[in-house]
């Protein structure tokens, strides 16, 4: 009995853990559609001279909107890349990595 | 379209899929209602499609920036005519014709006498020499279809951006120019060409950038090109900053000019024999000083959004203070700056009141406040061809995406590459 009381705790956590992450997906899915589609593509395979997002790792997308946030200069597109870093909190960043690395693998 | 869109998504981006079959059907489509066109995938899975030009019979020649030229037959077969640097499956593959950034394989145009000399011309980045350039190739296309040979390079000193830069969109490559286009007017070929974020080039005589070159099929100058004293005679005319839309008045054939705006003012241009488009990027004249690395194209505040009229005050696209007899603008897009790269006329009864109007594509570029605006617009212009009249937005019966180029078919229907890697075709 208390052994299914444990199994039973863990599964909610594990369900309420992979929601929460649904929605985190989903949060970076509306910030990509509106922020970073246009550039980078439907699939972030990249267009024109806007680079491929899918063979990057969730770090390096991390690492790099957090640099375009604080006004680095990171390659030719940084004047294009900045204001939209600007607006972006550190969840959002997250989540924008998520969807993207999750989704384009 | 939204089905369509969720389907794109799993198909392998290398297979060029001709799906000439999959029609998403207007709710009502009537002759001449432009607001209900039809659209057709007609290639999807490209690598950066830029150009497209076709033969009578709908065979469409067709470049993809960084993998080459193909042609899609009527059979819905493609073949993969000329490759560039390390792609393979191509016909022929030429290791010098190289991409990078803007730069690559970018305009295609077919011979007005293809039936008798079967030559095509295709406008690419080049290696050969260093610095690389830009060149114009001529091209035999064999009885097939299935493969080039005879290649000749008709113009081989179009400048390339070799260096990154301190500019926005910097890197090597940028304002490359790129469209070709032959005048059923007078038959000769018209070649687009870009500043490359150097300022010495739009106003240079002797450089080819910034330029529009009207050449015969060999290369040499058209006899009546008219620039001023000292310049190459290949120059129609020349000050412009990065045209890459092209398209001649259905009427008077006039070459009518699409060009991109640095941060504002995207341009419209009747072109005059031997005219200037008045762009000067220069530093320390027209009232400006210092500018990063020596080129104020996006100055002031490159990196920073700002009023669009203030920033076209203090470089503008069109200068008539510095050059009053400059060839004015007909439409600025309203000031914006969002990416107009292609041009063409629409000619035909099915285009209803259209016809014989421009449509220009419009890619999309969100900076500093900017709307995106991604879309295609039909311009008309009065019966001149000078003056516009009316400006209104396709509606789309499909996603916008970036509209790198526009061209109607032999069919009458309007056909447009995109950077998502498709070629659509609208259908009013």
């Amino acid at each position: 009995m208390k052994n299914m009381l444990i199994g039973t705790v863990a599964a909610i956590m594990i369900a309420g853990q992979g929601s929460a992450f649904a929605q985190d997906l989903a949060d970076g899915e509306t910030l990509y559609q509106s922020s970073c589609r246009a550039c980078h593509g439907p699939s972030a395979q990249g267009m024109a001279s806007f680079p491929r997002l899918a063979d990057k790792t969730e770090e390096i997308l991390i690492e790099r909107l957090q640099a375009y946030r604080e006004g680095e200069k990171v390659g030719p597109n940084s004047a294009l890349m900045i204001p939209h870093a600007t607006k972006l909190t550190d969840e959002d960043i997250e989540n924008i990595a998520a969807y993207i690395t999750t989704t384009f693998p | 379209m939204l089905e369509r869109s969720r389907i794109t998504k799993t198909l392998p981006f290398a297979a060029a899929l001709a799906c000439s079959t999959f029609v998403v059907m207007p709710a009502l489509a009537m002759g001449t209602n432009t607001t209900s066109l039809q659209h057709t995938v007609v290639l999807e899975g490209l690598q950066a499609p830029w150009d497209m030009a076709f033969l009578p019979d709908g065979t469409m020649f067709f470049t993809e920036k960084c993998h080459g030229l193909s042609v899609l037959l009527p059979s819905g077969e493609v073949n993969k005519l000329l490759g560039m640097n390390e792609t393979e499956g191509y016909a022929t593959t030429a290791d010098d014709l190289v991409c990078e950034g803007q730069a690559g394989m970018n305009g295609v145009a077919v011979d007005p006498d293809f039936e008798e000399n079967r030559r095509i011309y295709v406008y690419s980045t080049s290696a050969m020499s260093d610095p690389r350039t830009n060149r114009v190739l001529r091209l035999e296309v064999n009885e097939e279809l299935s493969d080039v040979s005879e290649r000749t390079d008709i113009v081989d000193d179009i400048p390339y951006k070799m260096a990154e830069s301190d500019h926005p969109f910097g890197g090597p490559g940028a304002h490359n120019g790129g469209r070709i286009r032959f005048n059923p007017g007078d038959g000769f070929l018209y070649v687009t060409t870009g500043d490359n974020h150097n300022s010495e080039i739009p106003q240079s005589p002797t450089l080819m950038g910034s330029k529009v070159l009207r050449i015969d099929t060999d290369g040499n100058a058209a006899p009546d090109n008219a620039p001023p004293e000292g310049f190459d005679p290949r120059t129609y005319t020349y000050g412009h900053r990065n045209v890459q839309g092209i398209a001649f008045h259905p009427q008077t054939n006039t070459p009518i000019v699409a060009e991109h705006g640095p941060w504002h003012s995207d341009e419209i241009t009747v072109l005059v024999n031997g005219g200037n488009g008045g762009w000067d990027p220069r530093p320390n004249m027209a009232g400006r000083e210092d500018c990063p690395d020596d080129y104020c194209g996006y100055s002031p505040n490159q990196m920073e959004g700002m009023n669009r009229f203030e920033r076209a005050a203090f470089m503008p696209m069109t200068d008539l203070e510095t050059y009053p007899d400059a060839m004015k603008p007909i439409w600025d897009n309203n000031g914006w700056s969002q990416g107009t790269g292609s041009a063409e006329f629409l000619t035909g009864d099915q285009w209803g009141e259209w016809d014989g109007a421009m449509v220009v594509g419009i890619m999309g570029i969100g900076f500093g406040g900017t709307p995106i605006g991604q879309r295609i617009d039909v311009i008309q212009l009065n019966e001149e061809g000078t003056e516009v009249v009316d400006v209104t937005e396709m509606t789309l019966p499909m996603e916008a995406g970036r509209f790198r180029s526009v061209v109607q078919g032999p069919d009458g229907s309007l056909y447009t590459a995109v950077d998502e890697g498709m070629i659509h075709k609208l259908t009013p």
